[in-house]
């Protein structure tokens, strides 16, 4: 049972970071793009640390890929924020 | 699982060689760059693959910490002497060099290739003395065994080559003009701040438990060091380090610090045995963390001094901020 | 469960190499360090697959040092003039 929780979970995950990078290539501004990438990624992530959490069962193995997921959710966080402001101040061209 | 796994070092193998080949052969500076630091994510994965995880971990603090801030700070640097758009100058002596060094370069690849096929075939030739000095030894992680015992003398070099690189590096700084490479913004941007005061506690934690797991498990002085090299980086490049012209005294002992202990530890062991660099019956555990310890800060103030390409660095008072 | 594991790991490598794509292209540099922050998390979901196909507990930590380290890259990054190349 656990085992299909977590391959679910997985999939789920998998199929996050594919949204991630069609909407990285497929839309038309780097705005859009930020918006596409940041977010459906660092949800793939948490769908791959909650899979695997399910799929390990310990708590350590439990808590440090909670700590991964909220690790990279801030750097994220930040990252976006200025990347998404440096573009802001780039002079029309 | 063999086909699988087959695909995946396949695809490993071609990305690494097309990211290295791209890196170099790039016309953009920037793409160049960026290549360069994926090209270090897909290395992390290919030493996860080949079930070396101190190398992985090596590599990630070193690719993701040191090296990446580094060139960008360098193009920053290139684009803002030159003035130029984005092109460094192609200067033709440069072009004529690549086809010999491309050449030295395969023979080189294809010599080790050749050596490392036939030690891969004599896997199982370590030298029974060698097999049983690991498993017999106080301390569990056999890298950790390899580096600071049984070939101690390597690693008591490999620090002295990094003060070397330092010391380089001072010279070059009091004979040339380089420019800043890191001149902060007048503004630190908005969630900085609370990133770094966030990241700063991790960091040091993770470093400590880096460093103390290393005793048994992947880890230690020089995936630590890196670690708070990289803390250091990420102080200067938001301008909480200022850059200064002098060394201060306790810096100048950073420095030395590991290399020295190091070096005082191979005299001494000269009293209780005939070999400098023995461990002490007993006591190996207590000085292999001792000795461990004052490389982590020695290799973690190098790096980061070595980033800001400055002889010193002292922490601005963040008592009054400027907006 | 382990070639699960790895295949999902396959997919999010062809994944990866699909995203150089946009490195590729561009166009502006704002466009390129996405792709980066998009490999960086790429690989620490690798790295973590792989720690448990692998049986590797260790490399949960490199992805752990990938993340701490995830934003020096993009502080870096917005220290860069405006008229980095368009190329």
């Amino acid at each position: 049972m656990s085992t299909w929780l977590a391959i679910a979970l997985i999939l789920i995950g998998c199929s996050f970071f594919l949204a991630g990078t069609v909407g990285l290539l497929r839309f038309p501004d780097t705005h859009s793009r930020l918006h596409a990438l940041t977010k459906a990624d660092n949800l793939g992530l948490g769908f791959i640390c909650a899979g695997l959490a399910v799929h390990d069962g310990s708590l350590t193995g439990t808590i440090h890929l909670l700590f991964v997921w909220a690790l990279a959710m801030m750097a994220a966080t930040v990252s976006a924020f200025l990347i998404a402001r440096w573009a802001d101040e780039e002079p029309e061209h | 699982m063999s086909l699988l796994s087959l695909i995946f070092d396949a695809l490993l193998g071609l990305g690494l060689l097309w990211l290295a080949w791209r890196a170099v052969s790039s016309p953009g500076l920037f793409a160049s760059v960026v290549l360069f630091m994926v090209f270090g994510f897909v290395m992390a994965i290919t030493w996860a693959r080949l079930g070396a995880p101190d190398l992985a971990l090596a590599e990630a603090a070193i690719s993701a910490g040191l090296t990446g801030a580094l060139l960008l700070s360098a193009c920053k640097a290139a684009l803002t002497d030159t003035g130029n758009d984005n092109e460094l100058p192609d200067e033709p002596s440069t072009v004529r060099r690549r086809w010999p060094a491309a050449l030295i370069c395969t023979g080189l690849g294809a010599v080790l290739s050749i050596v490392m096929i036939q030690v891969a075939a004599n896997r199982a030739a370590v030298p029974p003395a060698l097999a049983e000095a690991v498993t017999t030894h106080p301390l569990d992680n056999p890298i950790t065994v390899m580096l600071l015992d049984l070939r101690g003398y390597d690693t008591l070099l490999e620090v002295t080559v990094l003060l070397t690189a330092f010391l380089g590096v001072r010279i070059l700084l009091e004979q040339t003009e380089l420019p800043r490479l890191h001149a902060p913004r007048a503004t630190t941007p908005l969630m900085v701040d609370p990133l770094l005061a966030m990241a700063t506690p991790v960091l040091l934690m993770t470093a400590l438990y880096l460093f103390w797991t290393g005793m048994e498990a992947p880890g230690g002085a020089f995936q630590a060091g890196a670690l708070l090299g990289a803390l250091g980086v990420m102080y200067t490049l938001t301008g909480r380090f200022e850059p200064l012209d002098r060394t201060p005294v306790l810096l100048r002992l950073g420095l030395i610090l590991g290399p020295g202990m190091f070096a005082i530890f191979a005299c001494l062991a000269l009293t209780w045995s005939e070999w400098p660099l023995a461990y002490p019956a007993g006591a190996t555990g207590a000085a292999a963390v001792a000795i461990e310890f004052t490389l982590m800060i020695s290799i973690a103030v190098t790096l980061t001094l070595l980033f800001s390409a400055t002889p010193g660095l002292h922490a601005r008072h963040m008592g009054v901020r400027h907006p | 469960m382990n070639s699960f594991l790895m295949s999902a790991g396959l997919f999010l490598l062809i994944n990866l190499a699909v995203g150089l794509l946009r490195l590729y292209r561009g166009p502006g540099p704002a466009d390129r360090i996405q792709a980066l922050l998009l490999f960086g998390t790429t690989t620490v979901a690798v790295l973590l697959l792989l720690a448990y196909a692998e049986a590797l507990p260790a490399l949960v930590h490199v992805a752990l040092v990938f993340v701490m380290l995830a934003a020096i890259a993009s502080i870096a990054f917005v220290q860069l003039p405006h008229r980095t190349g368009k190329d």
